[in-house]
């Protein structure tokens, strides 16, 4: 039994995972890793060093970020997560009158909607400038921190927005959409979240702007330290998008370029 | 009448325990929303067992159980299924370094971890079990569970290694 602990795998599995503490000291690898110890300073070293090393590990993981507001949200939605056992004690004639009134409030506020959209395109305005609204879709986006992803998602068969999302995104996450307003314009903010992580808001607005281009620049039209924003049009509708992050997180958003024919 | 033992509040345990399993589920996830998702199904569940929990000072490795559970859940028994543990992952892992880590290339290190990886891995520092509970928890061989956390540990070294690079920690010599 004349073992190199270098060259012994059992004994280097046993010196990752055993620590004092965790692992009994009768545990039949504990009192192997123990006999190694006791005649080898050199691996006795090592054994500390990795200690170290799992403990400096544990305090960082339970360092990392956590959303603001997770706690009261996670409160909210089981709040409302306590509802359904109430509701299916509901009668069936309150869930009827229940889901005409339902009807009646969406009716409604799809009119309310129409009928600001349309006074607003036919209230003559003056034009825009993109940095105007670079700036002030930037502000919005500080300003909405609180509420970001408390919209409506966007998909078949959820109540859609009253503008389009940007054909010249690329997302692969979530977006959800809500009511907001850009420089007293009515606006859809999406706010998206990607799989990576990357956080932006889409604004979405028809107002009256002289000169924008097609499709998202490269290049975002206005950069803070911590937000990229760029305007652009896809007739008729006016987008403002405000990404967290650098130029190159902005980028992410952005479709990749088609290959010329 | 004996009154019942204290059973803790649902509101208090999210309240002091929402950001760690955040933590976990993200470490696990390697998303934000999905992460969040998570912490919502795991209080959901923790709602609904909560007497179950009969040690107080038991919750938070209770929630982080549902936690992983509901995360496994979610991968749909996908997870183990394309990695063998003798596939080669050989790496040369460097010796370790007892400098602080940043949580944010930790991040980074542990979500590039294979999933049968990361999940071992994070038993073992999130949670806080030795190698035996982990078999037992997922139902592996012992000899699996310590080769492969093992072998998780020093993939987690070798992609934290740029960052000790750029930060002047080569020169200890």
């Amino acid at each position: 039994m004349n073992q190199q602990p270098e060259h012994n795998p059992e004994l280097e599995d046993i010196i990752e995972v055993c620590r004092p503490g965790r692992d009994l000291p009768d545990d039949p690898a504990m009192l192997l890793l123990a006999a190694h110890l006791a005649g080898d300073p050199e691996l006795e070293a090592r054994y500390e060093c990795r200690c170290a090393e799992d403990r400096a590990i544990s305090e960082a993981m339970q360092q990392a970020p956590v959303p603001a507001g997770l706690e009261a949200r996670v409160l909210a939605r089981l709040a409302e997560g306590s509802k359904p056992s109430a509701r299916r004690a509901v009668s069936a004639g309150a869930r009827t009158r229940r889901r005409f009134l339902r009807g009646l409030a969406a009716g409604a506020t799809s009119a309310a909607a129409a009928a600001g959209i349309l006074w607003w395109v036919f209230t003559p305005r003056e034009s825009l400038s993109l940095s105007q609204l670079a700036e002030a879709g930037t502000r919005k986006f500080h300003e909405e921190a609180g509420i970001f992803g408390s919209g409506t998602a966007l998909m078949p068969g959820n109540p859609q927005p009253p503008q389009p999302f940007s054909g010249e995104l690329r997302h692969d996450g979530r977006i959800l959409w809500r009511e907001s307003s850009l420089l007293d314009h009515p606006a859809v903010a999406f706010d998206i979240l990607n799989r990576s992580g990357e956080q932006g808001i889409l604004y979405a607005l028809q107002c009256p702007l002289d000169r924008a281009p097609g499709f998202p620049p490269r290049v975002p039209q206005s950069q803070t330290s911590n937000t990229c924003a760029a305007v652009w049009r896809e007739t008729p509708v006016t987008y403002v998008l405000v990404a967290a992050g650098n130029v190159r997180t902005y980028r992410r958003f952005l479709r990749p370029p088609e290959p010329i024919a | 009448m004996v009154p019942d033992r204290a059973s803790p509040n649902i509101e208090a345990l999210v309240q002091e325990h929402a950001a760690a399993v955040y933590r976990y589920a993200y470490y696990l996830s390697r998303d934000q929303t999905e992460a969040e998702d998570i912490v919502q199904d795991t209080f959901l569940r923790a709602t609904e067992k909560l007497d179950q929990l009969r040690r107080p000072e038991a919750a938070r490795s209770w929630l982080l159980t549902i936690a992983r559970n509901g995360f496994l859940k979610r991968q749909g028994g996908r997870e183990y299924t394309y990695l063998d543990d003798n596939d080669s992952l050989d790496i040369v892992a460097p010796e370790p370094t007892n400098e602080e880590i940043d949580t944010e290339q930790l991040s980074r290190a542990v979500h590039a971890l294979p999933e049968p990886f990361r999940v071992a891995l994070l038993m073992y520092y999130f949670e806080g079990l030795s190698y035996r509970e982990i078999a037992e928890q997922l139902e592996m061989p012992i000899g699996t569970v310590m080769s492969r956390l093992s072998r998780a540990k020093g993939l987690l070294r070798a992609n934290l290694r740029p960052v000790e690079l750029g930060s002047n920690h080569h020169d200890k010599e």
